[in-house]
């Protein structure tokens, strides 16, 4: 009896694993046949049409593929799939240029009216007015508060075809250069379906939405044969998120893309050497900077703050932590930037001069521990790092070891972004390192509001300065560029020599491509990167 | 032990002073005929000595960085090499050692206390109590793995007390259920009963004899857990979870090392050798240790 | 015994509401810090600003004021009625059950082809070992099966990343949908239950060869082969198949990390990131799932173990 049981039981075991077998085969290779089934189709038109041998663009891309509704994935469907637009562009110095609106002129403290491009078609056919404009406004405001917070968003009014009035709640002298932001997007009002959910993106942008597979997360876009700004060179894109620094690394040497972002940046040098791929290191308009706490009585003296900052030597760290993907930080803005104070230099590395000064503030070490102390207490310094962006823990650690060459108690501590913006909101820091995007809003006033401003929404030092406060506003509301721009370098000056937040470097990116694809120009003024309609795939 | 109990307290107590006596004296004699113990036991405790004194014996703060000394190859100067800040990999090692066996050890006796308690209790009342423990001992035997440790971790974030604690909630049950096991096919031997209707007061007769002499498999358990408790550790902190970046980890050194493989693979491969021989020499312990017990049972598997 | 099993399915019930309960709490408990974590995750980026009217906005779209009880009971009916496990918070608009179904059939093809592979390597291994016990053989399987135990699965993974796709380019290292693409994360999650299997395996065997019905049989002239392969063998797996029960759920645990190591899309992987980025309905849902399968493979294998041995009596 046992005997004929176990005799089952045997079959049956290989029988389920035989079964296992085929469906695990089953299932690959059907999964192999999705992704296949999607290249082919547009590779086979493209020959047809074109009488240069180009093909689709394979884009591995930072993020994983979560959304492409513009309201709140303005950064993937604008900047990267390049399928929508705003009405407002930038050149590489952060000037604004006309996109898909011409011309805009504020008409009253409060409201302000943009002229329309005309003969722009959306990708389903239809003219682009400024019904639509409104929509995808009025849309991006209600959806996402933080588009409601760059434009202070109160309404819009359609005036004709191609005139649309904008109204603001308080007078907002950058309200174009808020349009800037990708988030801002022109949609069809046929992007929603009839319970209004929204189903795919139907912009103007040189590329045209064509699918998406859920299993594999794989964006593919195809060119738009009506593009407003003429003929587009791209024949499309496939692009899929992939997360891991290593893993986009391994795609472009294994040529499983063509196009990727940010490899390792101690990889940079190494793959840039490889045959057949080119490397480029770019800036871009982030910087990382420590924000100091004025709540701390030792940070309030600035020979301390100055002590710190000469105790750094930023070329190392540019050098050894960023592999030089980035560059040190001359300034609050990057140099590119139409506004940045071109006469600012690196902050210099002295560690002699940081102790002379730690020094003269009444920090001297007493006892021989090799920490300085003033009144019998020690100078602790804690410095609080989150864990995600590259780059960042390591410098926070070489910053730390900077800080106790001087002889500062410097603990570093690093956790996740979560927890260290409630860190920073609580005040419960002396440093906390920040890698900001200085550019959500291309203008000079964006950071300067936010960082420096009493009561700045990025004032977590909570830093107090009436006279700078005037000063940011009165700037602020100049309209004459030359003027404007003058203005912000003195302020600019002030607040770096200052110290109030303390700058290291400026963040870089490197864009890895086959070299196979040409025509690429790299955009600073995007969040991540923006895709090049003018690129060619060769082979 | 189950011969011949009679009904004198005397005898009893001379029968069971003179079992344990011939335990020891006997394991004595099994550890002095196996080499290989003695090996894993040396080495065990100039491991455990090198992580409490690593202050002492490391020749370098772990801490220390030198951004110019990067990622260098063994030399006579860092005898490992250095990892991708400059820091000594030797003596970061060595402090990793004692993070993980300051962690693991913690774990697994609170894990065992916990856990032991539970079970000798729900296996000496039985009835109801016990249903409601066992269930509540398969409530958290239900979640496989790492799995209850990284959403609590995820939750109350990361550091040493923290780390401690998601890993003891997700390992007693094992001990519990392990030591219930146990108990209940002691429970029923002769003497327990006697002791029983002899009138002896339950906390005692549970105290001094369920206990003890049910314990010696789950302490095996134990040792063996140690290992699944630094592997657990390390796993965690390689996500980003357990130990913040900073101090010294094998886990999280693996984590940050990562992105080095190819460039500079001693990053990774360094407290990875670490974490095996450590957690190995664990393994042997509990391996010897039930070969000189004479426990046979497959079961003795750590979660 | 069909008792039996209605007994153990309706405990299998209770253990999966208790869990879900306990994996909702977990992860409800701090609703301030959930709303912007999620809103940085989602809608600004990690390092910006999240004013407080955009905490105020994502707490009330996704009711994340209301008192936890509350919460769980509205996700628990959605849930049981609606099939409806709630909203991910970072995948826009996609429904929970979407995000499970399409992982989960990555995680068990893993988890399949690593549980094929510690059977025909591990059982095999065992076998032999415990057939040539003490001899050099044995020796090295020993020593080999306690060294793979003591590894971490995550720097296996590494090493192995490191060998064969970086230095001898023979395999791709993240992605999915072929073969290729299997190999190295099913190797690296199976190391270690393959080494226990074999140690399990070998111990088993060996008792069951010193059973004195193996000696009779021995006795009355039956070929040694012929007693392997009809009697030791059959008896000897049968404590097997609970270990490799357990396995399996040791397996689901392990994949978090492989899957998270090799970009593979499944659960496991699917978990951390909505941990890393407060995805509440999303993890909650993650471990009610894993918690699940867990369950009813354990229960399978009891099954199996009685119908195997019927010595095995349940009350």
């Amino acid at each position: 009896m046992v005997k004929i049981k176990i005799n089952t039981i045997a079959i049956l075991i290989a029988l389920v694993v035989f079964a296992g077998i085929v469906a695990i085969s089953g299932c690959i290779s059907k999964e192999k046949a999705i992704v296949q089934e999607g290249i082919q189709e547009p590779t086979v038109k493209a020959e047809q049409v074109l009488t240069q041998s180009s093909r689709m663009l394979k884009f591995g891309e930072l993020w994983l593929i979560t959304g492409y509704d513009p309201a709140n994935n303005g950064v993937f469907i604008t900047e990267k799939a390049i399928v929508t637009e705003s009405l407002v562009g930038a050149t590489q110095d952060f000037k604004l240029v006309p996109t898909l609106a011409t011309s805009w002129s504020q008409t009253s403290p409060k409201t302000w009216i943009f002229t329309l491009r005309d003969n722009v078609k959306f990708h389903n056919g239809q003219p682009m007015t400024a019904k639509e404009v409104k929509f995808s406004l009025d849309r991006a405001a209600k959806l996402n508060a933080q588009n409601r917070g760059f434009m202070d968003y109160n309404s819009s009014r359609v005036i004709d075809n191609l005139k649309i009035e904008i109204t603001t709640n308080q007078p907002n002298p950058i309200l174009p250069e808020a349009l800037h932001y990708p988030n801002m997007a022109i949609i069809h009002p046929d992007s929603l379906n009839a319970q209004g959910n929204f189903m795919k993106p139907i912009g103007t942008g040189a590329m045209m939405f064509d699918s998406f597979d859920e299993q594999t997360r794989t964006f593919t876009v195809k060119k738009n044969p009506n593009y407003w700004g003429g003929p587009v060179k791209l024949e499309g894109m496939i692009i899929t998120g992939i997360p891991d620094s290593n893993a986009r690394a391994l795609a472009i040497e294994k040529g499983e893309v063509d196009f990727t972002v940010d490899v390792p940046m101690n990889e940079a040098d190494r793959i840039n050497a490889l045959p057949g791929i080119t490397v480029d290191k770019f800036l871009t308009p982030r910087k990382y900077r420590m924000v100091v706490n004025f709540q701390r009585p030792a940070l309030q003296d600035k020979r301390v703050r100055q002590a710190i900052s000469l105790a750094i030597n930023r070329d190392d760290i540019v050098n050894h932590v960023l592999y030089n993907v980035g560059a040190p930080a001359k300034g609050i803005y990057v140099p590119q930037m139409a506004w940045s104070n071109k006469d600012l230099d690196v902050l210099p590395y002295d560690p002699a001069k940081a102790k002379a000064l730690l020094a003269e503030a009444g920090y001297k070490d007493m006892n021989g521990d090799g920490i300085v102390e003033k009144d019998g207490k020690p100078l602790t310094i804690v410095i609080v790092s989150a864990q995600e962006r590259p780059g960042l823990p390591p410098m926070s650690e070489a910053i730390g070891q900077y800080l106790r060459n001087i002889g500062i108690d410097s603990k570093v501590e690093i956790m996740a972004s979560a927890a260290s913006s409630d860190r920073q909101k609580s005040g419960n820091f002396d440093l906390i390192m920040s890698p900001s995007n200085i550019a959500m809003i291309p203008d000079p006033s964006y950071i300067m509001d936010q960082w420096y401003k009493t009561n700045g929404s990025q004032n977590s030092g909570k830093y107090s300065n009436v006279t700078l406060d005037a000063l940011i506003e009165d700037a602020k509301q100049t309209t004459d560029l030359k003027e404007r721009y003058a203005k912000f370098n003195r302020i600019e000056a002030f607040v770096y020599d200052e110290l109030i937040t303390i700058v290291i470097a400026d963040y870089g990116v490197t864009i890895a491509r086959k070299d196979t694809v040409t025509g690429y120009k790299f955009d600073p003024t995007a969040h991540d990167l923006r895709m090049d309609s003018d690129m060619t795939v060769t082979g | 032990m189950s011969e011949e109990v009679t009904t004198n307290p005397g005898a009893r107590k001379i029968i069971a002073a003179q079992s344990t006596d011939h335990s020891t004296k006997r394991w004595i004699r099994k550890i002095r005929k196996r080499l290989g113990f003695q090996v894993c036991l040396v080495l065990l405790g100039i491991l455990v000595i090198a992580a409490l004194f690593a202050l002492l014996i490391a020749p370098y703060d772990p801490n220390a960085i030198d951004l110019k000394q990067k990622n260098e190859d063994p030399s006579s100067a860092h005898i490992w090499g250095t990892d991708y800040l400059g820091r000594d990999l030797f003596s970061r090692t060595l402090f990793g050692a004692q993070t993980s066996l300051l962690i693991a050890f913690v774990t697994v006796a609170c894990a065992f206390a916990a856990g032991t308690a539970v079970g000798c209790v729900a296996a000496y009342y039985g009835g109801v109590v016990d249903e409601v423990l066992s269930r509540c001992v398969d409530l958290f035997l239900a979640f496989p793995g790492i799995i209850f440790s990284l959403a609590l971790l995820g939750l109350i974030g990361a550091g040493i007390l923290n780390m401690i604690l998601a890993l003891t909630v997700s390992q007693w049950a094992t001990f519990a259920r392990f030591m219930r096991g146990n108990a209940l096919s002691i429970k029923n031997l002769e003497y327990i009963q006697s002791a029983r209707t002899a009138g002896l007061p339950d906390r005692r007769i549970m105290m001094r004899h369920l206990m003890p002499n049910a314990i010696m498999p789950v302490l095996i358990l134990a040792t063996l857990d140690i290992g699944s408790v630094i592997l657990a550790t390390a796993g965690l902190s390689f996500l980003g979870l357990g130990i913040p970046p900073g101090i010294p980890e094998w886990g999280s050194m693996i984590g940050a090392g990562k992105e080095f493989l190819r460039t500079a693979p001693l990053n990774v491969i360094v407290p990875g050798l670490a974490i095996t021989v450590v957690v190995l020499l664990f393994n042997f312990l509990g391996e010897g240790l039930r070969d000189i017990l004479d426990v046979h049972d497959e079961q003795v598997i750590p979660g | 015994m069909h008792y039996y099993l209605a007994k153990r399915l309706a405990f299998m019930v209770l253990t999966i509401f208790a869990a879900s309960i306990l994996a909702f709490l977990l992860l409800h408990a701090v609703p301030g810090g959930s709303a912007e974590t999620i809103a940085r995750h989602t809608l600004v980026g990690l390092e910006e600003e999240v004013s407080d009217l955009m905490i105020t906005e994502v707490s009330d779209k996704y009711n994340l004021a209301d008192p936890l009880w509350k919460q769980y009971s509205d996700w628990l009916f959605s849930a049981v009625f609606r099939g409806d496990l709630g909203t991910s918070y970072v995948y826009f608009d996609t429904p929970v059950l979407k995000l499970i179904s399409l992982a989960l059939l990555p995680t068990l093809i893993l988890a399949g082809a690593s549980m094929l592979i510690i059977i025909v390597v591990g059982i095999p291994l065992g076998i032999y070992s415990a057939i040539h016990e003490n001899r050099p053989a044995d020796f090295i399987i020993r020593c080999a099966t306690i060294i793979a135990i003591s590894f971490p699965s995550f720097w296996v993974a590494l090493m192995l990343i490191l060998i064969f796709s970086l230095t001898m380019d023979w395999l791709p290292v993240t992605g999915y949908g072929t073969l290729a693409n299997l190999i190295l994360p099913a190797v690296a999650l199976a190391i270690h239950p393959t080494a226990v299997i074999v140690r399990i395996v070998r111990t088993s065997m060996l008792e069951t060869l010193g059973q004195p019905y193996i000696t009779f049989a021995i006795a009355k002239g039956l070929l040694f082969r012929h007693i392997i392969w009809h009697h030791a063998i059959k008896n000897a797996l049968i404590p097997v198949i609970t270990i490799l029960g357990l396995d399996f759920g040791h397996l689901l645990a392990g994949t978090v990390i492989i899957e998270t190591i090799f970009a593979w899309p499944g659960i496991g992987k699917l978990m951390v990131d909505g941990v890393f980025s407060h995805d509440i309905p999303v993890v909650t849902s993650c471990i009610v799932v894993i918690v699940i399968i867990f369950l009813f493979v354990n229960l399978c294998v009891d099954m199996l173990y009685h119908v195997v041995d019927p010595r095995i009596r349940y009350e």
